[in-house]
């Protein structure tokens, strides 16, 4: 069950950074630039995404004491871990660039 | 033969769920929206709007060079010793010296560049734009205001999100007719199409703008995040803010004059677009900057400097501040569109608008169906 969310939460994060690359290349095309703004669209989706995840962590503290419905909880770390283990590599590589690219 | 569905498809059930996502997600905010967006569309021309409404304040010979900032402030305080000065802004903009009081009712004073002489005195949310921005940010609700604000921008997305998966063609060859708007179509039609292919259109620059407004709103959560995703221990702003310098008995604090040259020296081809005086002895000098970068409003960086020793306290010039840098850089450009100059800003207006024309014809949508589920409901009743 778990796994079947974490998959889908991964197949879901692809999809929105895909969608955020479009929506980044979309608007970075009318300012005459392409790289930065799609990569910072790509970067923000991904804080979301990080932000969101520590919420589905608060989101522990009620479920662990009412037990019932832990198939929702499930449902939602699995695809919020998902998205972190999809964007988490991006704010890696931005660690580990020499350059500054924002 | 059964045909092979694909992912994108939606079930029946499937379909259902986003679209009583998308109507109640767009009821619930799309009052707030409209107001927000509308408002956002003037905010894009703010500046511009300013002087056109206030000409006066901005009607000076532009001869000579231009007076210093230490000049310039030294004649604004002799001008008016009772105010307490919070600090100074000169922005490509509106190329005026811009003062704005500590204390309330937080005024703001206009002087001439050139001659250093005030052109006006005034408080900056009594002004036509001033209403405008203070209207978009907080709906005029002192406090709760700014968070409804954020919500419904993050609710915008979800609208965007439910809307393009709706609007997503089930086949790729019904990619055209869902692109394309049918002037002969009857006005019900007319209306649900244009609906469905603004919203496409526009989904992208509409999608950026809410996520920025909804980093701009929460952005004291943001920024502890992006200091965690930055691989550095989390910073709150009130601890980025609240610097302080080391306290030397009898030395007297820097000139503004030595505190530019010490800037300028310390980071090549910036320019100085502001300073924030230090608040009190132990108060730093906070330091704004601009140097030459991919976009048109250049690269934003703010320095806290001790005010007796010059020495940078903080300075988020770093490269290793990426996120700190996406967030002077990237959000408020993105969300006002000033990144790409004038295509961008008109991009940036046109979408707000667009914003709010969606939730007028989403309400045309709705309407009719809520007037015949309550119809049917009642001859169920009966």
């Amino acid at each position: 069950m778990f796994i079947v969310q974490f998959k889908r939460g991964i197949k879901y994060g692809l999809i929105f950074m895909l969608f955020a690359f479009i929506m980044g290349f979309m608007y970075g095309i009318i300012g005459g630039q392409i790289l930065r703004p799609t990569a910072a669209f790509i970067t923000i989706i991904g804080i979301f995404a990080s932000i969101n995840f520590s919420f589905t962590m608060l989101a522990l503290v009620p479920f662990l004491i009412w037990k019932k419905k832990r198939r929702i909880l499930r449902k939602y770390i699995g695809i919020s871990l998902g998205f972190v283990v999809v964007y988490f590599p991006l704010f890696i590589l931005l660690k580990l660039i020499p350059m500054r690219i924002f | 033969m059964k045909q092979k569905s694909s992912s994108w498809n939606l079930a029946k059930h499937q379909r259902s769920w986003y679209s009583k996502w998308h109507t109640w997600a767009g009821i619930t905010a799309g009052f707030v929206l409209i107001i927000v967006s509308l408002t956002g569309a003037l905010l894009v021309f703010e500046a511009e709007l300013d002087k056109w409404l206030y000409s006066e304040l901005y009607d000076f010979e532009k001869t000579g060079n231009k007076l210093s900032y230490q000049e310039v402030t030294e004649k604004v305080k002799n001008d008016y010793p009772d105010l307490d000065l919070g600090g100074v802004f000169l922005r490509k903009e509106t190329d005026v010296y811009t003062f704005f009081s500590n204390k309330k009712p937080f005024y703001q004073i206009i002087a001439n560049p050139y001659t250093g002489n005030v052109t006006g005195k005034r408080v900056y949310k009594k002004t036509v734009m001033g209403f405008i921005r203070n209207l978009h940010r907080t709906l005029l609700i002192p406090g709760i205001g700014r968070y409804i604000v954020g919500i419904s921008s993050l609710v915008c997305v979800v609208l965007i999100v439910t809307g393009l998966k709706l609007w997503i063609p089930d086949k790729w060859n019904k990619l055209k007719h869902k692109l394309t708007l049918k002037w002969s179509s009857n006005k019900k039609r007319f209306n649900y199409d244009f609906h469905y292919i603004l919203g496409a259109y526009f989904s992208s620059f509409i999608t950026i703008i809410a996520a920025t407004g909804v980093m701009i709103t929460f952005s004291s959560i943001v920024l502890i995040f992006m200091f965690l995703l930055n691989l550095q221990s989390p910073k709150s702003l009130k601890s980025i803010f609240n610097q302080k310098s080391e306290y030397i008995e009898g030395k007297k604090p820097l000139s503004i004059d030595s505190l530019i040259a010490i800037v300028e020296r310390e980071i090549p081809e910036t320019s100085v677009t502001g300073i924030r005086f230090p608040s009190d002895s132990l108060g730093t000098y906070t330091v704004n900057t601009l140097s030459p970068y991919s976009t048109e409003t250049g690269d934003v960086s703010f320095i806290f400097v001790d005010q007796y020793s010059g020495k940078f306290i903080f300075n988020s010039h770093k490269k290793e501040l990426q996120l700190g840098k996406l967030y002077l850089n990237w959000v408020t450009p993105f969300h006002y569109g000033t990144f790409g100059g004038l295509p961008t800003r008109i991009t940036a207006l046109i979408s707000a608008l667009a914003t709010a024309t969606l939730f007028i014809t989403g309400f045309i949508i709705w309407i009719p169906r809520i007037r015949k589920r309550n119809k049917m409901k009642k001859n169920i009743t009966y």
